[in-house]
């Protein structure tokens, strides 16, 4: 891979890394508004934690690689 | 050298590279599995014990908190690939920043929310069913913020003296996994605390 081609990848994973944060944050604010607006209702706030960790699992912890040959250093 | 080491090593030098990195992933997610069995028990107990309940805490500052951790997975993802890449400067000043948020994340739960917190452990003769899980929730999650702090300044030390690079970067992928682990963590604890449910007894602070 040319340098180049590096700092592009290397830009768009910083790039991934800022919308999923940016999504993670509008998940919580609807987490806020369903304890005021639906009594705290426990399926609607079980589903969106799930939503939560599904992004952080296949986003930032990378479980997709657990079954791939990547990083083979 | 001994026979042992020199079998040691040739084991060693047999394992591919690529098999030797998916063995270090395998390893860590089962240790993660563990792990994720007994926070899933913690979490039974408190809808066990507390229902469609709950005390009424400072949700800002449970928001606050929690927003802290995600913006500090966030850096700790940026440190990932900043080491993959080379790029030295971006992930020493995200694993700082990392570190940093993790700390505060520490004052903002057992420095801000425990003293203020309208509910406290049970004491000899004074039983508290939503004390015991509050604490006992936040502390175990506590202690493994406090755990991946740890790992992630001597990661720090170890890369401040040359230890990693984008051709061996194992060591902080593992830490930076850990540490989203924990954050997973808090995903769940955070709405089951602070929000869900019917808030009963005393108000925060008072």
């Amino acid at each position: 891979m040319s340098s180049r081609d590096s700092e592009l990848e290397k830009r768009k994973e910083y790039r991934t890394g800022l919308i999923v944060l940016i999504a993670l944050i509008v998940l919580e604010v609807f987490d806020w508004l369903t304890a005021i607006f639906l009594n705290g209702s426990v399926w609607v706030l079980f589903v969106l934690a799930l939503i939560n960790a599904a992004l952080i699992v296949q986003y930032y912890m990378h479980i997709g690689a657990l079954f791939s040959d990547e990083g083979g250093h | 050298m001994t026979v042992q080491a020199q079998a040691h090593e040739h084991a060693h030098e047999e394992i591919a590279p690529r098999t030797r990195a998916r063995m270090n992933r395998l390893g860590l997610w089962l240790f993660l599995l563990s792990e994720s069995f007994m926070f899933g028990g913690i979490l039974v107990s408190r809808f066990y014990l507390w229902g469609a309940t709950r005390p009424h805490l400072n949700q800002m500052l449970g928001i606050a908190v929690t927003v802290i951790l995600l913006v500090s997975s966030f850096f700790a993802n940026r440190a990932e690939v900043a080491i993959k890449h080379d790029d030295r400067k971006t992930f020493f000043t995200s694993i700082l920043a990392t570190i940093g948020l993790g700390i505060l994340f520490l004052i903002g739960v057992v420095g801000l929310e425990w003293p203020s917190s309208p509910v406290k452990p049970s004491t000899p003769g004074e039983f508290s069913v939503y004390g015991d899980i509050l604490f006992f929730m936040t502390g175990v999650h506590a202690l493994h913020v406090l755990s991946g702090v740890i790992i992630l300044a001597i990661i720090y030390r170890l890369a401040r003296r040359g230890h990693f690079s984008s051709t061996n970067s194992w060591g902080v992928e593992a830490a930076v996994i850990y540490w989203h682990f924990v954050d997973v963590v808090w995903v769940f604890f955070f709405p089951a605390l602070y929000l869900m449910g019917t808030a009963v007894g005393p108000a925060h602070g008072g």
